[in-house]
């Protein structure tokens, strides 16, 4: 498999996450850089060009609220959760966790051996 | 950071009137702020080779703005596979039109050059032609296909199925069996019409003008005569085992190679020797003659493209044949 394939999967398989990332993230407020620094920090790197669309998405479908605000003399456009969003949150985390048991039970029928050892 | 600037502009040619001055906000603030912690990394102010960098790191304007613009293509992957599908039986149909009207130009030409010695034209079959039919009929294609996906009509097309209406499972050695009847009777047919009416010496009758044929004709009345046999039985074969097998493939090629030959052959045997019609003046009946000749003769070259066709398809399903067996039908499981 060359890089680039490799690059594209990896690439699929955090698409999806983003968005539980960003809604999660903004359970406290926050403009876009400190956002990106924040997910940054907990080693989810995401550049301007997908974030900034992806909050202008979650906000069109009500799951963000946004206000322009003046902070340390800038004007900012500050993000939080909204009420829908953190239902919606809620469910995704819980469809997350699903997902993350069926993925490790799958793991461990293929690969027992590999899963004692990884157990010892 | 008049780059800085020229690079928001320049994004902004690009987004949704309505959304530019808030994007083009937000996405400056984001900017600066980024600039900002390099100088206070660096302890230096910026260059204009470090903002170069890091907008060479943010992506064109153009991609920039395309984050922003909903998803569009002309043709969506929903309608794509069938678009391609059509459009390579358009271009198959462009391509088999405009082959034909060669043959039909090429036959006229010579047809007319012996009885008139008029110029020929192929302006009429040109590559131009070619290009332009298929250009036409692609672009009305394409047309066709974008508004069906801008009206929607896409989903009703891709829903609208019945799994008991798919095509039959089809596997590539399989003769059916109709077609294999259909032969076997049209090849039955051309042996005694054949066998009756076409015996060398043979003259040919239409209303008062008679065709008197040459004694080549008995070699063409004789091949051509077990030339159908074979075919009629290798019919008979395919309608019995309704499969093609490498040695009744061959047995097709080797037919249609002779056949090929034949007529090949035919074109230049100057097969007719006398046309006579009442009241006709010797001179012009042998001038006629002597124009059938050799319009026959001209034909040689579409008769050697029709048998190379002809061996072709044939040659590739031996080919196919010799290859490994797709995979078996999914059969019920026992129970």
């Amino acid at each position: 498999m060359n890089a680039e394939t490799l690059d594209n999967l990896r690439f699929e398989l955090r698409r999806g996450s983003l968005v539980l990332a960003v809604l999660a993230a903004l359970r406290s407020e926050q403009y876009g850089y400190t956002l990106r620094k924040t997910l940054a920090a907990h080693g989810m790197e995401i550049d301007e060009g997908t974030l900034y669309p992806l909050l202008r998405r979650l906000e069109s479908q009500g799951l963000l609220t946004s206000e322009w605000r003046e902070h340390e003399k800038r004007n900012k456009r500050f993000y939080r959760l909204s009420g829908e969003g953190g239902r919606i949150l809620v469910q995704l985390l819980v469809e997350w966790q699903s997902l993350d048991n069926s993925l490790r039970a799958i793991f461990r029928e293929e690969n027992p051996k590999e899963n004692d050892h990884g157990n010892d | 950071m008049e780059m800085i600037d020229r690079y928001l502009q320049a994004v902004r040619f690009w987004l949704p009137k309505k959304q530019q001055d808030d994007i083009i906000a937000e996405l400056s603030e984001d900017l600066r702020a980024q600039l900002e912690e390099r100088e206070s990394a660096l302890g230096r102010p910026l260059t204009d080779a470090d903002v170069e960098a890091l907008l060479r790191q943010r992506g064109s304007p153009i991609l920039v703005a395309s984050g922003y613009l909903p998803q569009r293509s002309l043709i969506g992957p929903l309608l794509f596979p069938l678009y391609l599908f059509v459009l390579k039986i358009v271009t198959a149909c462009v391509i088999g039109a405009i082959g034909l009207s060669w043959i039909v130009a090429i036959a006229t030409h010579a047809f007319s050059s012996v009885s008139s010695h008029q110029h020929f034209s192929y302006n009429g079959v040109s590559w131009g032609t070619l290009w332009t039919a298929w250009f036409s009929s692609a672009a009305m294609v394409t047309l066709i296909f974008a508004i069906l996906e801008r009206t929607q009509a896409r989903t009703r097309i891709l829903e609208s199925w019945n799994p008991r209406k798919l095509p039959p499972l089809r596997h590539p050695h399989l003769i059916p069996r109709s077609s294999s009847a259909i032969e076997l009777g049209v090849n039955l047919c051309v042996v005694v019409w054949w066998g009756l009416n076409m015996p060398s010496p043979l003259t040919l009758h239409f209303g008062s003008l008679s065709v008197a044929l040459s004694a080549a004709w008995v070699w063409f009345f004789w091949g051509i005569l077990l030339l159908t046999l074979g075919s009629a039985g290798l019919s008979l074969a395919n309608l019995l085992r309704p499969w093609w097998t490498t040695a009744r493939t061959a047995f097709r090629i080797a037919l249609d190679l002779a056949g090929g030959l034949f007529f090949c052959w035919l074109t230049k045997a100057h097969i007719v020797t006398d046309i006579h019609w009442p009241g006709a003046p010797p001179e012009h009946a042998a001038a006629v003659v002597s124009g059938v000749n050799t319009w026959l003769d001209r034909m040689f070259p579409v008769a050697v493209a029709i048998t190379v066709i002809i061996l072709a398809t044939n040659i590739y399903r031996l080919i196919r044949l010799r290859r490994k067996p797709r995979a078996q039908p999914m059969q019920p499981a026992a129970v």
